[in-house]
């Protein structure tokens, strides 16, 4: 049994400890083509993950952070189109991949939890089977070992292993989660890209299932970056937070730091609609006015039509950049600048 | 379990409604027909056939009811009556030498039909815009918009009058002895076979294509298809086995509910080979007057395609783990 | 949930808007549905194929000037020529005489038989949806049973019991088989649209549950009936000739199926006469594709995944 044990344990590269990033985003630009107008989706977007860290993307609906993390694995279908930029994973260029490569690559290193374990799962096939295939798809292993670490995989998710050749149809919602997260541990990657996980499913269940990854995560030592537009469970999960706005990263900092100081005038509207950590679920909608026509997004800084604390002449003519506004923490806004707000 | 057991209930229901159509569509007709069909065997009969005849079709001195129960009685006895186009052979002989014609042609024909169009249409949709997508689908919709007996037709002026490659009619070279043992006699009937069977494929093909394309481009827009890319298995599997495996669904189902078309086409076809199938006995009896020949056609192909229907349940129930 | 029912990849595109151009182009009063049917390439061409057919229809007396097309005009079998554009049959008819006067009866008994179809098949298949309970069960189950009964058999049964019917008995017959595909279909929108909101308002204000059918469901699944509808006649064309063409119609009428009917009787195939086959055979098959055609623009319009895309190249 210890054979087969470690012949799935993959030895970390990096050292606890070390600030070398796991993943490494870099400008990055995706834009969806159609007859009527190209849409930029996402628009220079930089950020790291650290091994073993949690990273969180907040921001509204439509503010892209979805395609981020479908460009970030590259599944992203036409037509959205990756137009610049560069994505490393542990030094490897993974827009520079062919399809061959990443095929082999993906799942190994990064996988994806998609939003609805209903849609993920094949309804013809039983979850065993979808684990298998995960794992034969990337190792000469036997069906029969295969299986096995199947049934290791179920037990660490917390489903009863005798639960294998059940159809989805068959398991409750979150039982079905459990089950997309367990055939994304199949090969023990890396980091994990959970796109609003638990968004389906009832606050309870979402609570344990939250509690159970974080708990796997320290097991195996595995990142994470965590989208949602539920804040509050976003404070609770993550060591970091990036706040997306129209296609942008906006904010970056701490969790903690972020919850007792943002910056943004965007976070910070945010943050007001939030009473407490432990006080009923706040969902981003507080924000008057809407976001952003992508195809013609605004001049100048992207919120300024709807932000508060604007400087006129300025944020509607100039766009602000991704500063350091204080020890880890950077934030997009000229308010915060010193040049030009003393 | 429960799903199988409810439609076998629904096909009785329906196969009870067929007999009492049977039934009751020559008693609509103003009675003229029943007196003309009888009349037809007038001076061909003995007197005691022709009253047995009359019985087994409920034409009895008897209350409507006590009617339906005889002509009940002697169907579930198998008594279909006696053929007049056929005479004296009963129905039941009839049908059954012209039912394995049209089996082993229209049967396979459209089975072939059903699998060549649901193949291509998956190689459709996986390759949007290719070859198969953008040439093939376009030109079997326009075949399929054709009405069979004119695909007929036109195969059989063009290929065997024209090129003369093909027989023009029949099931095999009739002045070849019938011996399914002989190599010379089985060529005769795969030639014989083989442009019916063409006209019936190609003229079906369009509609499952289509049909599969649009429900594999369906299927291809699930987060399971991209979660099984994004797994690294082979482009292969993912096409067959977690996209097409779910778009076929729709089309066995599909497939239940068009084959009432596509027998109807098969007929025509036979009829314009003159291919002793059904569909050219049926018209025979049609012409001839020949009702009991008629009706018990009429019957058997009925519950061909209840058959037909209750097995492709079966392979749903197969397919699909959520009916079980 | 916020975008559950949104393909992957596609989730954070904000809608496209439509150019202020492409708005403000010239204002004719066309409704919307028949400008994006006109929009989609292959129901335009369709609409073009079955405009053309209906033009000579129409115009059959202007363009084949006869009393009676099924007239002895000249000598037989003869190829097309200036005299006869599609030649004679083999008893001196005048084939262009019989295929231009003939579309009047296809197309007439086409379109009369699936318009009567659908006036069944949305008696039903609304009803049986929005009433529900142990009349949807009865409706539903004898729609299945004629769904399931094969069609074509049934309707040769008639027939022969019929003894040669003429186009108005033909119509009767096809619509009473035929109706159940259509029923089944708008039954299950029916269903859909009686849980909608709009429903609830009208039948909290009070409407009689006729008005409601009527007014509220039966608008708001137009691109349903319409291609319902377009099917039924398709099929009602296709098998109209199929009966005729088997002698099963009235063999004087004068009609595309009985000008096959009459090619076939006549050994047509098997003397070379292709001309007395192919144009009526021809004229059957491009209105049954413009049909077909217009259904599958309407498909296209109606479920835009089925649209081409402009980027495709690195789909896969």
């Amino acid at each position: 049994m210890t054979t087969t044990q470690r012949s799935w344990a993959k030895t970390r590269t990096t050292e606890s400890g070390t600030t070398e990033p796991l993943l490494m985003v870099r400008d990055l630009e995706v834009e969806y083509r159609t007859k009527r107008a190209i849409v930029r989706a996402v628009d220079h977007v930089s950020f790291d993950v650290f091994p073993n860290e949690v990273l969180g993307l907040a921001g509204e609906s439509g503010c892209g952070k979805s395609t981020i993390a479908h460009a970030v694995t590259r599944i992203l279908k036409p037509p959205a189109y990756i137009t610049g930029g560069k994505v490393m994973f542990n030094g490897i260029d993974l827009l520079a991949m062919d399809e061959d490569n990443l095929r082999g690559f993906r799942w190994e290193h990064l996988a994806i939890v998609f939003q609805s374990a209903m849609n993920a799962l094949n309804p013809v096939m039983t979850i065993g089977n979808q684990i298998i295939d995960a794992i034969q798809a990337h190792m000469p292993v036997s069906k029969r070992d295969a299986r096995t670490r199947a049934l290791e995989l179920l037990n660490t998710v917390g489903i009863d292993p005798r639960r294998i050749d059940s159809y989805p149809h068959q398991l409750s919602g979150g039982m079905r989660q459990r089950a997309v997260i367990a055939i994304a541990l199949a090969l023990n990657p890396e980091l994990i890209i959970m796109d609003e996980p638990t968004t389906a499913l009832d606050v309870v269940v979402q609570k344990q299932i939250l509690y159970e990854v974080q708990q796997l995560k320290d097991q195996f030592g595995f990142s994470i970056i965590f989208i949602t537009h539920d804040l509050s469970l976003l404070v609770e999960i993550s060591d970091r937070i990036a706040i997306m706005y129209a296609g942008e990263i906006v904010e970056v900092a701490p969790s903690q730091e972020l919850f007792r100081n943002p910056k943004h005038p965007y976070t910070q509207r945010l943050m007001n609609s939030f009473p407490s950590i432990s006080g009923p679920k706040q969902v981003l909608a507080g924000i008057p006015g809407s976001p952003p026509d992508l195809s013609e997004p605004p001049t100048g800084c992207r919120f300024h039509p709807r932000c508060h604390v604007k400087i006129a002449g300025l944020c509607e003519e100039v766009h602000p950049a991704l500063l350091e506004v204080a020890p880890n923490h950077s934030a997009a806004c000229h308010l915060l600048d010193p040049e030009v707000a003393p | 379990m429960r799903f199988l057991v409810r439609r076998t209930g629904f096909y009785m229901v329906a196969a009870l409604i067929a007999i009492t159509l049977n039934f009751f569509i020559p008693r609509m007709m103003s009675g003229d027909p029943v007196t003309a069909m009888f009349a037809r065997f007038q001076g061909r009969l003995e007197p005691r056939t022709m009253d047995a005849l009359r019985e087994t079709f409920g034409f009895v001195d008897a209350p409507i009811h006590e009617q339906y129960f005889t002509y009940l009685q002697n169907l579930l006895q198998g008594n279909f009556g006696t053929s007049i186009t056929a005479f004296p052979a009963p129905v039941t002989e009839v049908i059954g030498n012209a039912l394995v014609w049209t089996l082993r042609l229209a049967g396979t024909a459209t089975i072939v039909s059903f699998v060549g169009g649901t193949l291509l249409g998956i190689f459709a949709a996986w390759k949007r815009g290719r070859f198969s997508d953008s040439v093939i689908l376009p030109f079997l919709s326009f075949i399929g918009a054709f009405p069979y007996f004119f695909v007929a037709m036109l195969l059989l002026y063009i290929l065997a009058f024209g090129l003369k490659w093909f027989p023009l009619s029949h099931a095999y070279d009739l002045s070849i002895r019938v011996d399914w043992g002989s190599p010379e006699f089985v060529m005769s009937v795969l030639q014989h076979a083989a442009l019916p069977a063409f006209t019936i494929v190609i003229t079906g093909m369009g509609g499952w294509m289509l049909g599969m394309r649009n429900n594999m481009i369906g299927v291809l827009g699930e987060d399971y298809i991209v979660m099984a890319q994004a797994k690294g298995l082979s482009d292969r599997r993912v096409m067959l086995t977690y996209a097409a495996r779910n778009a076929i669904l729709p089309s066995v189902t599909g497939f239940a509910m068009s084959l009432g078309f596509a027998i109807g086409g098969a007929l025509l076809t036979e009829i314009v080979f003159s291919y002793p199938g059904i569909g050219f006995w049926l018209l025979s009896a049609v012409n001839g007057r020949d009702y009991p020949l008629m009706q018990g056609i009429f019957l058997m192909i009925t519950l061909a395609v209840l058959l037909a229907n209750f097995m492709a349940d079966v392979i749903y129930v197969m397919l699909d783990p959520r009916a079980r | 949930m916020e975008h559950s029912n949104v393909p992957a990849g596609q989730t954070t595109v904000v809608a496209p808007v439509i150019h202020p151009k492409s708005a403000r182009r010239l204002r004719l009063p066309v409704p919307d549905w028949l400008r994006s049917i006109l929009h989609n390439r292959k129901a335009a061409a369709g609409i073009a194929i079955l405009v053309f057919f209906t033009l000579i229809a129409l115009f059959a007396n202007q363009l084949a000037p006869t009393r009676n097309a099924a007239r002895i005009v000249g000598p037989g079998s003869q190829a097309p020529s200036a005299d006869f554009l599609f030649g004679t049959s083999r008893q001196g008819q005048d084939i262009f005489a019989q295929v231009v006067h003939g579309a009047r009866t296809s197309m007439a008994v086409g379109f009369v038989t699936g318009t009567v179809i659908m006036l069944i098949a949305i008696t039903i298949g609304l009803t049986a949806g929005y009433v529900g309970g142990w009349i949807d069960e009865l409706l539903s189950l004898i729609t299945n049973v004629f769904l399931i009964l094969p069609g074509l058999p049934l309707i040769i049964v008639v027939a022969g019991w019929l003894n040669r019917p003429g186009p108005f008995t033909v119509v009767l017959v096809l619509s009473v088989t035929s109706w159940a595909y259509a029923a089944r279909v708008l039954r299950s929108q029916t269903l859909t649209l009686r849980n909608s909101e709009f429903v609830a308002a009208a039948r909290v204000v009070g409407e009689p549950s006729w008005r409601i059918i009527m007014f509220e469901i039966l608008p708001n699944m137009t691109s349903l009936v319409v291609s319902a509808w377009i099917g039924a006649v398709l099929y009602a064309i296709l098998t109209e000739a199929g009966l005729e063409f088997i002698g099963l119609g009235d063999a004087n009428a004068v009609t595309w199926g009985t000008t096959l009917y009459w090619a076939q009787n006549n050994q047509a195939l098997l003397t070379g006469n292709w001309w007395t086959f192919i144009p009526p055979g021809m004229c059957i098959a491009l209105v049954g594709f413009s049909l077909t055609l217009i259904n599958y623009g309407i498909d296209e319009i109606t479920n835009p995944r089925l649209q081409n895309q402009e980027h495709e190249g690195d789909a896969k």
